[in-house]
């Protein structure tokens, strides 16, 4: 391509600077929440494997039991029969110290650990690991948790286990990398036979951690016992990965959807830079460039747009990144499990990603403008009239194409497929076919108000209507991406309404007891028995009912599986059928002859009422029939109810981990829970709660949880705003003569900004009102598809005015506030220079 | 074919749709157009005489019939056949100038030498003799927008006939000029054209033109008639 076709190009934005510069920081806002989004979602991952490393080390497998901890004998004739060299002995629990910091009592067999975990510590005579093995109580922890527990090396340190005090020597400290040092300060190592002693687990293991080869798994599958699991770590690792993954599917997405919204922005900047030099265009093509010359020249300067955009957005993104992290983290922490975030930093494969969709997305998003600008006649692109003829004409093409889009968005939305990729791109193609679909509804938008004004007869009015569509080939991108970023925010603010609502209502139907008492492993530790308590609860004359539930963790080469042992008693369950005969599941499930799944549950695993479902117990596997499926927002990996006398048979487990209280006739609930107060004293490890209280915390936890969401919607309407205030400067660009002329006929500048202001209220006002139908049909596919296929829960769509008219306020003020620079441009500049220059 | 023959139009005819209507501009026109003629092109606006250089300078496809150029048929090319073609053998000078807002006055001049591959000191001797030709020596650093129409108009000649393309095509280039300033850009323009040879088709309104041009040709009806068939 000729050098000076391309510097002519490059010297229009030096020229107009302030265009530049607003898609450069569309593209770079796009950009930074794609980044930001990734930062976040990889520091989470990265914080998740080393915690995960910190804890298994090497290990490849583990053997655990269904039943808890189990006899160590199984290690020693694993040891001898089958002489694998890499084997290790663990056992593990919960320990509180003094001040009532719970920390994990890991027991360790210094002989064996070596393969498994590095822990820095300090090379001397026997080193602090052999010291274990020697001295009786020993312990070893990292310095900074000996510094936040205010000991120092050959301290005693007292921790209460199992309601016993016992005093432990710090025997010196791990040091392991900085990047574990903080995952490690939850724990305490000490000899296995010290821990078995402390944890009251004698001749118990909690679990075997192995190295093992292909061939070496099968034997040693074959000398386990029913009962025992070979479990490979990273198949538990994938396990934990997969219970965040829709989170960050959805994040993604979102993050997505800002970059699909910048790329609009820069397909409608694009568009103005072509539409703006369509003399420039049609000099050149008069001169002999050739089509394929121009599109390249418009390729080529998308390149100064999305380089510059895409590194800014990189940097800011960095910055996002650091912020959302916190709130990603909160968010797993909030609704799975503990992490511990030591960095966000920049790595390449993130780099390079980042990179390639920026720059990929402004070159894209170039590719429609470049191609129109070399596609029109040179005759064509020197007349004005004829582009706008042109935008006109092409109305029917556009509602043709956007029906075909449509419905290639309602095949790939009804594929039966519980994959996102066909849902996602489902939904961007709804955007896509509404975005074809602006220009024709702008026009009969405009023509209805036309109707309207004419008997008004207000001319500045009408004006400003005709300028709408007169410059359709501009204000029909301006509109469309206003559209997208707004319909954006209804959807997912319907979305995040209706789920909410759907919360809000399951809690309702699920909370049935008045006062919750929940009670932890300090609690056991301390010596609690939950049976006893439940006696002593029962006995209170302000309890009519007392119902109990445990939850458990069941660990299958399948993944993990949630079970929720409950009892009910003889009041009503609180679990919210969705199918199934509740009479019968009720009957059946009390009788401990059937199971309830929850959706998610029944969903993933393929299960309708009436099938089987299989759950390892400490007998082995045991098929159970599914007598109802319930609707349960606590785990999107599901949970199988099973009734607790049933529970007690099959897994041997005699612990309660919460208990229900519904006050008697005439009984005030803080009268209820004032009794359950006296009863449970100021025992550590247990929490009472009201029905009310439980309800608003899911619920604040549910609104933390769509921080970043509501976060990442502001981002977006930023685009949108800067989207608008490009393309009205654009317009105000292409506008001047007229301005001109029109103050030559004596209108005030006043007049002038008035009539400007007006035309970017009718473009947002254009943009907000079909920005509702796009945001509504957004909501239904994010509820019924999206959310449906990532966390398999079924809410009712709920359909909030008030969003909606947030949406069409967001539209009309972002309009307002980018057109007025516009309009004090236009009513400030000198009309006789604009009337002189053509 | 004659070799003095540079252009040929054979029952050439262009119709617009108004309201979906055909409306012809130019019905079955057919003359010749010799090598270095100066031919003026006259009529009412509207009449047909902007399609017509548009067709010559392939910026445009007739509805039927075909213009012939330097015995090459136009209607036989492809877009980016005649985009070479335009790119070597036709400058076009406009009413509104139509410079490059973006590049200085020498890269303008340079602009059509860049297109046809001449680069370097020849390129630079080039401009600086067409800077000269037009009386515009010193402005080769200012851009378009620091200079007065007639200047822009002069550049614009400049840059038209820079790579030497046998073929100007001027539609209405005083239209925007004062009188004094008009009559000085057709001067230059006549003048060069007829020192480098160059065939000069040109639309125009301007009556002191006339008395400048080998021959007048007027459109009226969609015909084309010498002048001295009268009205």
């Amino acid at each position: 391509m000729s050098r000076l076709v391309a510097l002519a190009g490059r010297r229009f934005f030096v020229r107009h600077p302030g265009q530049l510069a607003l898609a450069v920081i569309g593209v770079a806002v796009g950009v930074a929440v794609v980044t930001g989004v990734d930062l976040a979602g990889s520091a989470a991952r990265r914080a998740f494997d080393a915690s995960r490393e910190a804890v298994v080390g090497q290990a490849t497998h583990q053997i655990v039991s269904r039943s808890g901890p189990f006899d160590e004998p199984l290690f020693r004739t694993l040891a001898r029969e089958t002489g694998l060299p890499r084997i290790a002995p663990i056992v593990e629990g919960r320990v509180v110290t003094g001040d009532g910091r719970v920390l994990t009592l890991t027991g360790i067999d210094a002989l064996s650990e070596a393969p498994f975990r590095n822990y820095g510590t300090a090379p001397g005579p026997g080193g602090p690991i052999g010291v274990l093995l020697t001295e009786p109580g020993a312990v070893l922890v990292t310095r900074g948790l000996a510094t936040e527990l205010g000991i120092d090396d050959g301290d005693v340190l007292r921790i209460t286990a199992g309601g016993q005090d016992h005093f432990l020597r710090l025997a010196g400290f791990l040091r392991p990398d900085s990047s574990r040092e903080l995952l490690l300060r939850d724990f305490i190592f000490a000899d296995i036979a010290t821990a078995q002693e402390i944890l009251g687990q004698v001749g118990r293991l909690s679990r075997i951690d192995l190295i093992l080869d292909d061939a070496e798994v099968g034997v040693v599958r074959g000398l386990l016992s029913p009962g025992m699991e070979l479990v490979s770590t990273g198949a538990r690792s994938r396990n934990m990965q997969e219970m965040t993954r829709a989170f960050r599917v959805n994040l993604v997405a979102l993050s997505l959807l800002a970059l699909l919204v910048g790329a609009f922005l820069v397909y409608s900047t694009m568009s103005f830079l072509v539409v703006q030099r369509r003399n420039l265009i049609g000099t050149l093509r008069t001169m002999g460039v050739s089509r394929r010359q121009v599109f390249s020249s418009v390729v080529q300067e998308s390149f100064l747009v999305g380089i510059p955009g895409t590194a800014i957005g990189l940097a800011l993104g960095w910055l996002l990144g650091h912020g959302l992290t916190s709130l990603v983290v909160r968010t797993i922490d909030d609704l799975y499990f503990r992490l511990q975030v030591t960095g966000v930093p920049l790595e390449w494969p993130i780099i390079a990603k980042v990179l390639a969709l920026g720059i990929g997305a402004t070159v894209l998003a170039s590719l429609g403008p470049a191609r129109e600008a070399a596609s029109v006649s040179p005759r064509t692109v020197l007349s004005r009239a004829s582009l706008e003829r042109q935008a006109r004409r092409r109305l029917p093409y556009l509602v043709v194409m956007a029906a075909i889009v449509m419905l290639v968005a309602v095949l790939l939305l009804a594929m039966d497929s519980d994959s996102l990729v066909p849902g996602f791109a489902g939904m961007f193609a709804v955007i896509v076919a509404a975005a074809l679909l602006a220009p024709p509804a702008i026009v009969v938008l405009m023509d209805l108000l036309m109707r309207v004004s004419r008997r008004a007869a207000n001319i500045p009015l009408r004006m400003a209507i005709r300028g709408v569509t007169a410059s359709l080939s501009r204000t029909g991108v301006s509109v469309a991406a206003l559209m997208v970023s707004v319909a954006t925010v209804i959807g997912v603010g319907l979305m995040v309404g209706s789920f909410r609502a759907s919360v809000d209502r399951w809690l309702s139907d699920s909370l049935r007891s008045d006062v919750y008492i929940s009670l932890d492993e300090i609690w056991y530790a301390e010596g609690g028995d939950g049976e006893r308590l439940v006696s002593a609860l029962a006995a209170l004359p302000e309890v009519g009912h007392v119902s109990r539930s445990t939850r458990e963790r069941l660990v299958s080469e399948k993944g993990e599986i949630r079970l929720w042992a409950l009892d009910p008693g003889d009041v009503e369950w609180g679990l919210s059928l969705i199918s199934g005969d509740p009479e019968y599941a009720r009957r059946s499930f009390d009788a401990g002859a059937s199971v309830l799944v929850s959706e998610p549950f029944a969903r993933r695993a393929g299960l309708a009422v009436g099938d089987a479902v299989e759950l390892p117990t400490s007998r082995g596997p045991v098929e159970f029939e599914v007598s109802g499926i319930f609707r349960d927002y606590t785990s999107d990996r599901g949970v199988v109810a099973v009734h607790m006398d049933r529970f007690r048979s099959d897994w041997g487990e005699r612990r309660l981990d919460g208990v229900g209280l519904l006050a008697g006739s005439g009984i005030a609930v803080t009268d209820l829970r004032r009794a359950a107060d006296r009863v449970l004293g100021d025992a550590p490890g247990v929490r009472v709660a009201s029905n009310s209280e439980i309800r608003n915390t899911s619920l604040r936890i549910f609104d933390r949880t769509f921080t970043i969401t509501r976060v990442l919607q502001v981002l977006v309407g930023i685009v949108a705003f800067i989207g608008v205030l490009s393309a009205l400067q654009s317009l105000q660009m292409e506008r001047v003569r007229e301005m001109a002329v029109l103050r030559a006929l004596g209108w005030a500048p006043a007049q002038i900004r008035k009539l400007v202001l007006s035309q970017t209220a009718l473009l947002g006002m254009a943009a907000g009102i079909l920005a509702m139908p796009l945001g509504v049909a957004l909501a239904v596919i994010l509820i019924h598809v999206i959310n449906l296929r990532a966390f398999a829960w079924t809410m009712a769509f709920a359909m909030d005015t008030a969003v909606l008219a947030q949406g069409l306020l967001l539209a009309a003020v972002a309009a307002l506030v980018g057109g007025l620079y516009p309009a004090w441009r236009s009513a400030s500049r000198r009309p006789a220079a604009d009337l002189r220059d053509e | 074919m004659d070799d003095q023959v540079h252009i040929e139009l054979r029952e050439l005819s262009m119709a617009y749709a108004t309201r979906g209507r055909p409306r012809a501009v130019l019905d079955r026109v057919t003359t010749t157009i010799r090598h270095g003629e100066f031919l003026v092109l006259v009529g009412r606006s509207g009449s047909g005489k902007s399609t017509l250089l548009n067709l010559i300078g392939g910026l445009d496809r007739p509805s039927s019939g075909d213009v012939i150029l330097d015995g090459q048929s136009l209607g036989a090319l492809s877009e980016e056949g005649l985009s070479r073609l335009r790119r070597h053998k036709v400058g076009y000078v406009f009413q509104f100038f139509n410079l490059v807002p973006t590049l200085t006055v020498t890269e303008n001049l340079m602009l059509p030498l860049d297109l046809v591959g001449i680069a370097g000191s020849q390129a630079r001797q080039r401009v600086g003799w067409w800077l000269s030709a037009v009386g515009l020596d010193d402005r080769g650093e200012d851009y378009p927008d620091e200079l007065s129409g007639g200047q822009q108009q002069r550049i614009a000649l400049a840059r038209a006939l820079i790579h030497e393309p046998g073929l100007l095509l001027a539609d209405e280039p005083t239209g925007n000029l004062d009188l004094a300033t008009a009559k000085e850009v057709l001067q230059i323009l006549d003048d060069l054209c007829r020192r480098t040879g160059t065939t000069l088709l040109m639309a125009t309104h301007s009556p002191e033109v006339i008395g400048m041009a080998d021959r007048v040709l007027t459109i009226r009806d969609g015909g084309l008639h010498d002048l001295a068939e009268g009205s």
